[in-house]
């Protein structure tokens, strides 16, 4: 039995989480999409954003890298060489079918928030370009700026942390902060979004906090450090006083309140055979993956055979990208092998193997913490609590996203309506036919490679679609739904917002 | 008696699901949880499953639909169907051409379509 000051904060812990989940997710959603089908770096951008940085280092064939690099100057090289992965990549049958289907997606937070997350993003990069024109065309500068002025604000760490003792009102406050900064992205200057672009081109790999340009007022980013030091130093000493699983449990959560270092790309089960010429080879379904040299096998090659698990990890460090094939059964690992530069390999191989140490405490927590919350949350009267809480956290959130997401509808009635309309199947309903869909889809791919219209005009007919007839149909739609917003053209140049 | 004969199939992206509804009008398609490539828990937007009532006047619709997206190697074609071991037949659609349709299919690929399908679901020919 629980005393009642123990219930209240557990009930407001799981409501604050669930409702910054609620809100986060989408938008990350919507970020992770926007950087597959929006975002590009050119020439006049003074920074790159990870995503494309490891594009370049990862998805740029070498031989032609080498060969721009030789032609071009550096930076007009890289812009070129990542131009021509993202054109292979967007005018691909297999991305216009993944965008298009990501707009048949329900417009609602229940389904992943896909649509509504993408939309929110799309929504306030218009807002953004009409600040700052340049947002336009520098989408990968516009990704990194809206990613930080959500993670980066210390203002919403000190509202994520507060000590507000009300699970609603805790709610609350964390959808008026949100709403309040979205709001705020109205009054933003080119200068804010200047200076924020000068810093992180000036402090590659380290980041100083708060970021410049930010707008995160100096009184919110001391109350957020202090409240995160607070919530740390205890979690750190709860770690270090016993060996209990409370101990794993704060040390876990003090883990994640880091920025995450490795990510997991690909995990499937795996065989080492054995080879009469050398050392055993990774097998996937009874086919050849690699074989590890000498210096790759964490244990005797001999005691490797047999089945295991392979891991692709993904590493950022400092300003540097690095990948290794770790093969492990349960919590020994056999094989760690890095790929890229040789001089990396034994300080990647060190990194991925500590990790790889803590992982069977961490994941035996994580697991303690599900049951826990689980079996909290499964008494009644918690259940009705959260229920009731989260009913009407969930109306505020689907609110929040039908502002931004369809700010750019006609008016008050289109957004209402198309917000209806759209919950069960996206797009279908205002646009009928697919033909329709893959065209909305496609202009918004080809404008983010070159708002030409001629350039989009050709990506069309690749595609066997046709550019004037979907103008006029989304025309005609948005004169009878008031959704999606029109198609600006000024001169050649086509500019739209889903 | 009912002739109508269920199709499972896996692996399509919602703007084919569209795709076929528009193009095989005689189809009735109910999106399902059936097994296969599901949305999955990790942030993918993922692949859909959906059920085809398929009855012998549809069947020549879907064959046509999936001659269009390059069904043309009748081997290639056998990969696609499955005969599950209670009787369902099962389309795995991730192995369709994802790239260029061809507007005016094969008539032999087709009537060969059209023939492996009525096999696998025991549809009469005869409408």
């Amino acid at each position: 039995m629980v005393n009642d000051t123990l219930e209240n904060s557990i009930v407001r812990d799981l409501i604050t989480a669930d409702t910054a989940v609620a809100l986060l997710r989408p938008l990350a959603e919507g970020l992770a999409l926007f950087a597959e089908f929006d975002a590009i770096s050119r020439i006049r951008s003074k920074a790159i954003s990870p995503v494309l940085q490891s594009l370049f280092q990862f998805f740029v064939d070498p031989q032609r890298g080498a060969d721009l690099f030789q032609r071009l100057p550096g930076e007009v090289a890289i812009a070129a060489a990542i131009s021509e992965v993202l054109y292979d990549l967007r005018t691909n049958p297999a991305t216009l079918s993944r965008k298009a289907s990501l707009l048949l997606q329900p417009f609602s937070l229940h389904a992943g928030g896909y649509l509504p997350g993408y939309l929110a993003v799309k929504s306030l990069w218009r807002a953004a370009s009409r600040k700052h024109f340049l947002l336009a065309n520098e989408t990968d500068s516009f990704l990194m700026y809206l990613r930080s002025y959500i993670y980066d604000d210390w203002g919403f760490v000190a509202t994520l942390l507060s000590q507000e003792l009300d699970e609603i009102r805790s709610a609350e406050a964390i959808v008026n902060y949100l709403k309040h900064r979205i709001s705020q992205w109205e009054d933003l200057a080119e200068q804010d979004f200047s200076e924020y672009e000068n810093s992180v081109a000036a402090n590659r790999g380290s980041r100083p906090s708060p970021l410049p340009g930010l707008r995160v007022a100096d009184s919110a980013a001391k109350s957020g450090k202090e409240r995160l030091h607070r919530l740390t130093t205890e979690l750190v000493a709860s770690s270090k006083a016993d060996k209990s699983m409370t101990t794993a449990i704060a040390w876990w959560s003090a883990s994640i309140l880091q920025r995450r270092q490795f990510m997991n790309l690909a995990s499937v089960p795996v065989e080492l055979c054995e080879k009469a010429d050398g050392f055993p080879e990774v097998q996937w379904q009874r086919g050849s993956i690699f074989t590890p040299t000498r210096s790759d096998f964490m244990v005797d090659p001999k005691d490797s055979l047999g089945g295991a698990q392979l891991e692709v990890i993904f590493e950022m460090r400092e300003d540097r990208f690095e990948r290794a094939a770790v093969v492990h059964r349960d919590a020994k690992v056999l094989v760690c092998a890095p790929f890229g530069l040789k001089k990396h390999a034994d300080v990647t191989r060190e990194s991925i193997l500590r990790a790889f140490l803590r992982r069977p405490l961490v994941v035996e927590a994580e697991k303690a913490m599900h049951v826990l919350v689980d079996h909290i949350a499964g008494e009644n009267w918690f259940r009705i609590s959260i229920d009731h809480c989260k009913s009407q956290v969930d109306s505020l959130v689907d609110e929040f996203f039908k502002d931004i997401s369809l700010r750019f509808a006609r008016d008050y009635d289109a957004v209402d309506n198309c917000a209806a309309s759209m919950s069960q199947k996206g797009f279908q309903p205002i646009l009928n036919r697919s033909s329709l869909v893959k065209g909305l889809a496609l202009l918004g791919l080809a404008t983010s490679l070159n708002p030409d219209e001629s350039f989009v005009e050709k990506i069309f007919e690749k595609h066997a679609l046709s550019l004037s007839q979907t103008l006029n149909q989304l025309n005609i739609a948005y004169e009878s739904r008031g959704y999606p917003p029109r198609v600006l053209q000024v001169q050649n140049t086509l500019f739209t917002t889903v | 008696m009912n002739t109508d004969k269920h199709l499972q199939i896996i692996g399509l992206t919602e703007i084919e699901l569209l795709e076929l509804e528009e193009e095989c009008v005689n189809l009735t398609i109910q999106r399902s949880s059936a097994e296969g490539p599901q949305q999955t828990q990790h942030g993918d937007l993922g692949l859909t499953a959906a059920v085809a009532i398929v009855t012998a006047a549809a069947v020549q619709g879907l064959a046509v639909w999936l001659a269009k997206r390059r069904v043309e190697d009748i081997k290639l074609s056998r990969v696609l169907f499955e005969k599950l071991p209670d009787g369902t037949v099962r389309m795995n659609a991730t192995q369709l051409e994802r790239g260029k349709l061809t507007e005016c299919p094969d008539p032999q690929v087709v009537s060969a379509l059209t023939a492996q399908l009525s096999d696998l679901l025991q549809l009469g020919t005869k409408s």
